[in-house]
């Protein structure tokens, strides 16, 4: 799923554990990425879609608690997500390109700023994320072939133009699709290490996205499954600024 | 989309301090036959006689799991290789589900730390209000019934400390301070005098108060017969109608399912308007009660939270209940997990329930706590007081502070294990000290019998005289 796939893109890179092979023997990064559009359909399918509604779970096996997520993204850099949690109720978050919000229950409606907002505008970026587009790093490299939870795997470093956010992310060899990525997530309670595997590509509007995904953020597990992926479905009114959320906004 | 800010956020969500049924000690005393089921140990329960299946699996997993997840690498010192070796082939002998329990009990005990306890499936499955369980096996028995009143372990006896206004002990006469002899003719006193030989005077409290509790309570509608001690010294029984408590069940994640509950009320003192604002949880179908109850005192002159008997909840609720009284971006503790250290960050709470802009609250804030202040309680009144933003008042809380989740074993049963430490802004652990009040107050008998609530007396005399002085 192009979520997936773009917050892989957003995040941060680990440490480089594993034997490269030799600078000629590995495609260049952009020779990966150019795979990788091929594989997930081609840049003139992506360039189709102007917006995406996806609807998912999320589930945190150890506290048996599932999130339903209703997620929308739309050309050039809008986004926004709706999260149910039973006995906690609706979280808000989302950029509408200029402000980025997080709204729930339990805290209240707060504006992003500093490294959230930028993680946050990265994250909304959607062609840059779903293409991979050069001009959205300032560094693109292929470190080699690493056995990748059992895949042969190309991985890469990335870092982002803008935020500096640094990801290592990992390209089946074979089909040349994102198999993982290890990042770490910036919140205002601090940077967690993330490492993720995608898994399950499944076709939606000519593009594959990754359906499922298991996310280790610390020892803390999470599993996503993506159930319906709805091509140019995301509503104007989706990115609007909760109401909450609107008192926060300088006039 | 990026989902890893949702994930964030939901992680941000979900992590526990405790609750009712998590930190209550599981080595009850067990009750004499005569005296029925009432109050028997947390792990004899409906399904600890039925045969166990891999037990080995469970305790596998169990074991496994603490030694993946806890946050300090020596196991707080314990052998937890050692701990396998000798109890693994214990587990690999048990035949029935209880016995299972008992060895995962003496397991998670090793560690000698608060928020690691195991929790029978049907009771983790049970929806509460009823004597449902989703777990399969027989229903554990009902238990939402209350006779309307707390108790508190005063002078090594049961004392009533709070009566609900209009519940069944209210009703049937009951006075604060009388003494709870017996319940359906079984003494507490014999089951106090059982309890495990405990150090620590704050532990003893909770064992008491964990008993009587489950003496007092049962089946909604059922009748319970009470013999009291009253202001005179003399017996009084008094049959009363257990009736569902105030409040809403809440349900969250492989937790229990438990009663929550928020009140508030405004009251004079000294031409002050002074609002009191009571909870029993940190479950979050209580925050709109509480940004609610927030809304109609903004115009008090000062405001008491009482958080005595709060056995704490869902840990990221303390920062979104301190937004309401911060107006700056603050810390109120630190969390460290293997691997990551996370801040408590409080935003100030600048949109009111009905999105208009407000500021939070500035008035003067003072917190009562008890001994039986427990976890998200801690960590709320800790991180208040160390900003010096609350002062706080009655006694030394729980010293039970560590974040935690509750995972899902093989078998069911719910291993509730902490997965963190909990630093306060000063960076020191609250699990152990707990939280100390600026103004020590005791609860004692004679002032209960008087009618009078010193710790909370003293909270809303120190919040006039404070707005006095702004």
């Amino acid at each position: 799923m192009k979520a997936l796939r773009s917050f892989a893109v957003a995040t941060a890179a680990l440490l480089l554990l594993s034997a490269p092979l030799s600078a000629q023997a590995a495609p260049s990064a952009a020779d990966v990425i150019a795979k990788y559009v091929t594989a997930i359909g081609g840049k003139d399918a992506v360039m189709k879609i102007t917006s995406l509604k996806q609807t998912s779970t999320m589930q945190l096996p150890a506290m048996g608690i599932t999130a339903e997520i209703e997620a929308y993204q739309a050309a050039p850099n809008k986004m926004a997500t709706k999260s149910s949690i039973p006995g906690v109720g609706e979280m808000l978050q989302g950029t509408n390109g200029e402000v980025a919000w997080d709204a729930n229950p339990m805290a209240g409606a707060r504006l992003l700023a500093d490294k959230e907002l930028a993680q946050m505008l990265e994250g909304a970026d959607f062609y840059g994320n779903m293409l991979y587009l050069a001009d959205r790093f300032t560094t693109m490299e292929n470190l080699g072939v690493v056995d990748f939870n059992g895949e042969k795997s190309y991985k890469l470093k990335l870092v982002r133009k803008g935020s500096g956010i640094e990801a290592t992310q990992y390209f089946s060899v074979a089909t040349g699709l994102i198999v993982g990525a290890e990042t770490a997530q910036v919140s205002q309670m601090g940077t967690m290490q993330v490492s993720s595997t995608l898994s399950d590509y499944k076709e939606f509007g000519g593009v594959k996205f990754p359906t499922k995904s298991e996310v280790n953020m610390g020892p803390n597990k999470m599993l996503m499954t993506i159930t319906n992926v709805v091509i140019n479905g995301a509503p104007a009114t989706a990115f609007d600024i909760p109401a909450a959320v609107m008192p926060l906004i300088k006039k | 989309m990026p989902l890893l800010p949702v994930a964030a956020s939901l992680l941000a969500a979900s992590w526990l301090a405790a609750c009712r049924s998590t930190v209550a000690p599981a080595a009850l005393p067990a009750l004499p036959a005569a005296c029925g089921s009432a109050a028997g140990p947390a792990l004899s329960t409906s399904l600890a006689a039925l045969p166990v299946t891999n037990p080995l699996v469970t305790f596998d997993s169990a074991w496994s799991i603490i030694g993946r997840t806890h946050w300090d690498t020596t196991y707080n010192g314990v052998n937890w290789m050692a701990v396998r070796t000798e109890l693994r082939p214990k587990a690999a002998g048990a035949t029935t589900t209880g016995q299972l329990r008992e060895v995962l009990s003496d397991m998670v005990s090793r560690l000698n730390q608060s928020h690691f306890s195991i929790i029978p499936r049907e009771i983790a499955d049970a929806t509460g209000g009823s004597s449902s369980s989703g777990s399969g096996g027989a229903p554990a028995p009902d238990r939402s019934g209350s006779i309307g009143a707390e108790v508190r372990y005063l002078e090594s006896t049961i004392v009533i400390s709070r009566i609900d206004r209009d519940g069944p002990a209210a009703r049937a006469g009951v006075q604060t301070g009388w003494r709870v002899q017996s319940v359906n003719g079984c003494p507490l006193s014999a089951r106090l005098a059982r309890m495990p030989k405990e150090p620590d005077a704050r532990r003893e409290a909770l064992m008491a108060y964990s008993i009587a509790t489950q003496a007092l309570a049962g089946a909604v509608g059922d009748t319970a017969t009470v013999v009291f001690t009253d202001a005179r010294g003399a017996d009084r029984t008094v049959r009363v109608a257990r009736a569902p408590e105030p409040g809403v069940v809440a349900k969250f994640g492989n937790l229990p399912a438990m009663n929550a509950q928020l009140v508030f009320e405004r009251v004079k003192s000294a031409g002050k308007t002074v609002g009191i604002i009571r909870f029993n949880i940190w479950m979050p179908i209580l925050s709109p009660q509480f940004d609610a109850a927030i809304d109609s005192l903004r115009d008090a002159d000062a405001i008491v939270l009482d958080l005595r008997g709060n056995f704490g909840g869902v840990g990221g609720m303390s920062m979104g209940i301190a937004g309401h009284f911060l107006d700056s971006t603050r810390t109120i503790g630190t969390m460290v997990q293997r691997g990551a250290t996370l801040k408590f960050v409080v935003n100030p709470r600048r949109v009111d329930t009905r999105s208009r802009g407000v500021s939070p609250y500035a008035g003067p804030l003072a917190i009562v706590v008890d001994e039986l202040s427990i976890s998200t309680t801690e960590i709320f009144a800790g991180g208040m007081q160390a900003l010096g933003r609350a002062q706080l008042f009655g006694v030394q809380t729980s010293g039970q502070a560590l974040p935690s989740v509750p995972e899902r074993l093989p078998n069911g049963d719910i291993l509730y294990h902490a997965i963190a430490d909990f630093l306060n802004p000063f960076g020191q652990p609250l699990e152990g000290a707990g939280v100390t009040p600026d103004r020590v107050v005791p609860l004692t008998r004679q002032g209960l019998l008087a009618g009078r609530d010193p710790a909370l007396d003293a909270a809303v005399v120190w919040a006039t005289m404070r707005r006095e002085k702004q």
